[in-house]
């Protein structure tokens, strides 16, 4: 789960997988953070993983471990 | 009404198709319901058992819309219109873009669309110099719907094809029009709205002079497109908005 994860982040994020940890802070100015991405984050956490999140539970992850919490919960 | 006049309505389950199969019926128009889940067909449909078919199918299926076409032909007989609502909805950044997302937004909301007109057109199965076919675009396909590049798109397919389509189908007495909406409050803005923030939520309300439309808005346009009161009009787009791209900016 934490591979498809972090590959999963790599493709909103426009980065490489190797690149991410589960300690990635993903909101940080080099991945170009916005709206979008958020909402896409949101999208994929309920389509590939079956995490309903909530919006307001969402805005206080900043990891990409705290997603994989929310997948695991 | 003397003669019985069939509109077909596809997303009748839910939303705006919904709201339009039951206006049209209590308004003494018969109708074929259309939408994937049965079950949600029969529980909404069931009073009206003289005048509605429902007629559950998976209208994503380029290959199989004659076959639908043709049942509906064989039980409603010829149809005075056509309602395409059956439609979906993604946003997605533009990098994320795959054809699967593509192939599934384009085959329900635009490939269907047509088809389902180009079945109808056939003769025999229309009513002549009466039918109106309605497809239902999005204001999306207007103006820069953030996130919204593929669904526009397939949008805005519809758009071109009622204009090319209204001289064609003119000459069989068939009229063809495209609406496109601004933010309705249906189930598929509600799980739109379930993934945004107060704020922006608040904001895309606060775009709007006269507030989110409700189904009924739109299904009153519809009626009033489907109905010879509007024998005059085909081939266009109309835009209904409660002001939106008019607002103060
Ligand atoms: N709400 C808005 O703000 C808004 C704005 C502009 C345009 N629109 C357009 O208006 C139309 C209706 O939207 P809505 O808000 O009423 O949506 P909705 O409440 O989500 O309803 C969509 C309908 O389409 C049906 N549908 C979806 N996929 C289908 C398929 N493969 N085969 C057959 N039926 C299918 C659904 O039923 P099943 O799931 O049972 O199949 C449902 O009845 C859509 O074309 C939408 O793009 C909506």
């Amino acid at each position: 789960m934490e591979q498809r994860l972090l590959e999963n982040m790599a493709e909103i994020l426009e980065v490489e997988a190797e690149e991410l940890t589960l300690d990635t802070e993903f909101r940080d100015d080099r991945f170009c953070w916005d709206s979008l991405k958020g909402y896409a984050v949101l999208v994929m956490l309920e389509e590939e993983f079956d995490a309903q999140v909530t919006v307001n539970d969402f805005l206080k992850a900043s990891t990409i471990q705290d997603l994989l919490d929310f997948c695991e919960q | 009404m003397d003669m019985k006049k069939w509109i077909v309505v596809t997303g009748a389950s839910s939303g705006i198709g919904l709201q339009t199969a039951r206006q049209l019926l209590e308004n003494g128009y018969c109708v074929v319901a259309t939408a994937r889940n049965a079950q949600l067909l029969d529980q909404k449909f069931t009073t009206y058992s003289d005048t509605c078919i429902i007629l559950p199918w998976d209208l994503s299926d380029p290959d199989r819309i004659k076959e639908y076409a043709s049942l509906v032909h064989e039980k409603a007989g010829a149809v005075y219109g056509l309602i395409h609502c059956a439609g979906a909805q993604k946003t997605l950044p533009i990098h994320m873009l795959k054809s699967s997302n593509l192939t599934e937004l384009f085959q329900i909301n635009t490939f269907s669309g047509l088809l389902l007109v180009s079945a109808f057109a056939k003769k025999g199965y229309y009513m002549e110099g009466e039918a109106s076919f309605l497809l239902i675009s999005s204001l999306s396909a207007h103006e820069g719907a953030y996130g919204k590049t593929a669904y526009a798109a397939s949008k805005a397919a519809l758009e071109g094809f009622v204009k090319s389509a209204a001289p064609e189908l003119a000459e069989k007495g068939i009229r063809i029009n495209a609406v496109a909406p601004g933010v309705v409050r249906t189930t598929m803005v509600e799980k739109h709205f379930q993934q945004l923030t107060e704020t922006q939520r608040n904001s895309t309300i606060g775009e709007y002079p006269l507030g989110l439309g409700e189904s009924q808005d739109i299904s009153n346009l519809l009626e009033f497109l489907i109905s010879d009161k509007s024998r005059w009009i085909t081939g266009q787009t109309i835009l209904i908005d409660g002001g939106h791209t008019v607002r103060k900016c």
